[in-house]
C-alpha cells in the first residue's frame, strides 16, 4: 500500500485529455443529430399506412434495444467490411451512437406523440392540412416538449456510451485516457480525472439542453 | 344563387363497430342557410357534421359538398376540407403558435398562398372577431371565449363556403358564451352558410333558418324555428325541448 498519488502526469497530459473531451463532444453531438433524425423519421414511419414500413421500424427498435452496444459497434466495425463496407473508427462510432440512440429516441418521441390530444390532429385535418403537415407543424413540437426531459436524459446516456467507442479506437476521452494510463501506469490519477471530465461534459450538455428548451419550448401552457 | 345546394347527404349510415350512430340521414343545405342541430347527447349530431368534412367516414349513402362527392380519394377529401371550416367544442388552437401563426398555418401550407397575404388575411379576420390586438399572444394567454373567437377566425382564414360548429359554447364559462354567440351571429348576418350543433336555443331562434332535432342517429323532425319551438310534432322533440328549455 505504498502508492503515492502523483497528479503531475495528469497535469502534463491535460492538453491531450481536453482534446479527448472535444472528441467525445464531437461524437456525442454528431450521434445525437443522427439519433434525432432517426427518431423523428422512425416515429413518422411507425405511423405509416404501409405495414412493411411499420414492421421495419418495430424490428429495428427491438433489435437495437435488446442487444449490447459493444456488439453493435463491433458488428459495424469488423463484420461490415467483410461485405465491402469499410468505415473509419470515427464514422463507425457516430453511426453506432446514432443508430443506438435513434432506437431509444423512437420509443421516447412516440410516447410524446401519443400524448398529443386527438383534437389537435383533427383541427389540422379540418383546416385542410395533410397528414405530413399535421405531424410536422402541429404534433411534433408539443410532442418533443412533452418528452424533452426523457430525450435529453437519453442523449446524456448516449454521450457517456461514447466511451465504449474506444473499443474500435475512435478518438475520444476514454481512448486518450487509456493511452496515457498505459504510458504512465497512473491508473487512479488518470481515471479519477477522467471521471470529472465526463461530469463536466454532462453538465455542459445539460446547460445546452436548457438553453434549447428556453429557446424553443417556452411557449406558455395553462 | 340563393338556391345553390352546398351540402347534400343522402341515406347516410354510419357505424362505430356494431353501434349505428347515423341512420338514414338525409340533409340538404343551400347556400346561405343557417341550420341548428340539436338533440340529446349520443343522438349523432356531432357525428353528422364530422362526416361532412370527413373527420368520420360513412359506410353507406352519399355526401356531396359544393359539387364534390366525398369518397375515399385524398383528392376529394382535400377539396371538401378546403371548402368547409370547423369550430370545435374544445377550441383546439395550436398551443405552440401565436394567435397569428395559428391563423396563417393552413393558408400557407394547404392553400399555398404567400406569407404576406396570409398575414393580411389573418389580421382581417382577427379584427372581425374583435381580437386583433391579441395577435401575438399564445392561446394559453387568452380566455376561453377569446380562444374560441380565434378558432373561428382561423377557420375563416381558409375562406370556407360552409362553417360547421360543434358545440362551440359548451366548454365556455357562462360569461363568455355571449361573445362567441355574438361572433357567430355576425357571421350569419354576413351570409355565411352554417351548421351549428348547439343547445343555445336563443341563438337558434335568432339566426336559424331551420332547426333539426336528432335522436338515436335519426333526424326526427325539422322546421323553421318559430314553428319548431311553438309546435313540435313529435313526442320525443317535445320531451327534449321541455328538458332543455326548463333551464333557460
Amino acid at each position: 500500500m505504498g502508492y503515492t498519488l502523483d497528479f503531475s502526469v495528469v497535469w502534463q497530459a491535460l492538453p491531450a485529455l481536453l482534446w479527448g473531451c472535444l472528441g467525445t463532444l464531437g461524437l456525442a453531438l454528431a450521434g445525437m443529430t443522427l439519433a434525432m433524425i432517426i427518431g423523428v423519421a422512425g416515429v413518422a414511419a411507425r405511423d405509416s399506412k404501409a405495414a412493411w414500413l411499420r414492421a421495419i421500424v418495430i424490428g429495428f427498435v427491438e433489435i437495437v434495444r435488446n442487444t449490447p452496444f459493444l456488439v453493435q459497434i463491433f458488428f459495424l466495425f469488423f463484420a461490415l467490411p467483410l461485405i465491402g463496407l469499410k468505415l473509419n473508427p470515427t464514422a463507425t462510432a457516430i453511426i453506432a451512437l446514432g443508430v443506438n440512440g435513434g432506437a431509444y429516441a423512437i420509443e421516447i418521441i412516440r410516447g410524446g406523440v401519443q400524448s398529443i390530444h386527438q383534437g389537435q390532429v383533427e383541427a389540422g385535418y379540418a383546416l385542410g392540412l395533410h397528414k405530413g403537415h399535421v405531424f410536422r407543424f402541429i404534433v411534433l413540437k408539443p410532442a418533443l416538449r412533452a418528452i424533452y426531459p426523457s430525450l435529453t436524459g437519453q442523449f446524456i446516456m448516449l454521450t457517456l456510451t461514447s466511451s465504449i467507442c474506444s473499443a474500435v479506437s475512435a478518438y475520444e476521452l476514454t481512448s486518450v485516457a487509456q493511452r496515457i494510463e498505459s504510458d504512465t501506469f497512473r491508473s487512479f490519477e488518470v481515471y479519477f480525472s477522467v471521471t470529472f471530465l465526463y461530469l463536466a461534459i454532462s453538465w455542459l450538455l445539460m446547460l445546452g439542453f436548457a438553453v434549447i428548451s428556453r429557446r424553443f419550448f417556452s411557449y406558455p401552457t395553462r | 344563387m340563393q338556391d345553390q345546394i352546398l351540402i347534400e347527404m343522402k341515406r347516410v349510415q354510419k357505424w362505430y363497430g356494431g353501434y349505428q350512430a347515423l341512420r338514414d340521414v338525409d340533409l340538404t343545405v343551400r347556400k346561405g342557410e343557417k341550420i341548428v342541430l340539436c338533440g340529446p347527447s349520443g343522438s349523432g349530431k356531432s357525428t353528422l357534421i364530422r362526416c361532412i368534412n370527413r373527420l368520420e367516414a360513412i359506410q353507406q349513402g352519399s355526401i356531396v359538398v359544393n359539387g364534390h362527392r366525398l369518397d375515399d380519394s385524398i383528392k376529394a377529401i382535400d377539396v371538401v376540407r378546403q371548402d368547409v371550416g370547423m369550430v370545435f367544442q374544445s377550441f383546439n388552437l395550436f398551443p405552440h403558435m401565436t394567435v397569428l401563426q395559428n391563423c396563417m398555418l393552413a393558408p400557407i401550407r394547404a392553400r399555398r398562398i404567400g406569407k404576406a397575404e396570409a398575414e393580411a388575411t389573418a389580421r382581417k379576420y382577427l379584427e372581425r372577431v374583435r381580437i386583433g390586438d391579441q395577435a401575438d399572444k399564445y392561446p394559453a394567454q387568452l380566455s376561453g371565449g377569446q380562444q374560441q373567437r380565434v378558432a373561428i377566425a382561423r377557420a375563416l382564414c381558409m375562406q370556407p363556403k360552409v362553417m360547421l360548429f360543434d358545440e362551440p359554447t359548451s366548454a365556455l364559462d357562462p360569461e363568455m358564451v355571449k361573445e362567441v354567440l355574438d361572433t357567430m351571429i355576425g357571421l350569419a348576418n354576413d351570409g355565411m352558410t352554417m351548421i351549428c350543433v348547439t343547445h343555445e336555443m336563443g341563438f337558434a331562434r335568432q339566426v336559424a333558418d331551420r332547426v333539426i332535432f336528432m335522436a338515436e342517429g335519426h333526424i326526427i323532425e325539422e322546421g323553421a324555428p318559430d314553428v319548431f319551438f311553438r309546435n313540435p310534432q313529435h313526442a320525443r322533440t317535445r320531451q327534449f325541448l321541455g328538458e332543455i328549455l326548463a333551464h333557460h
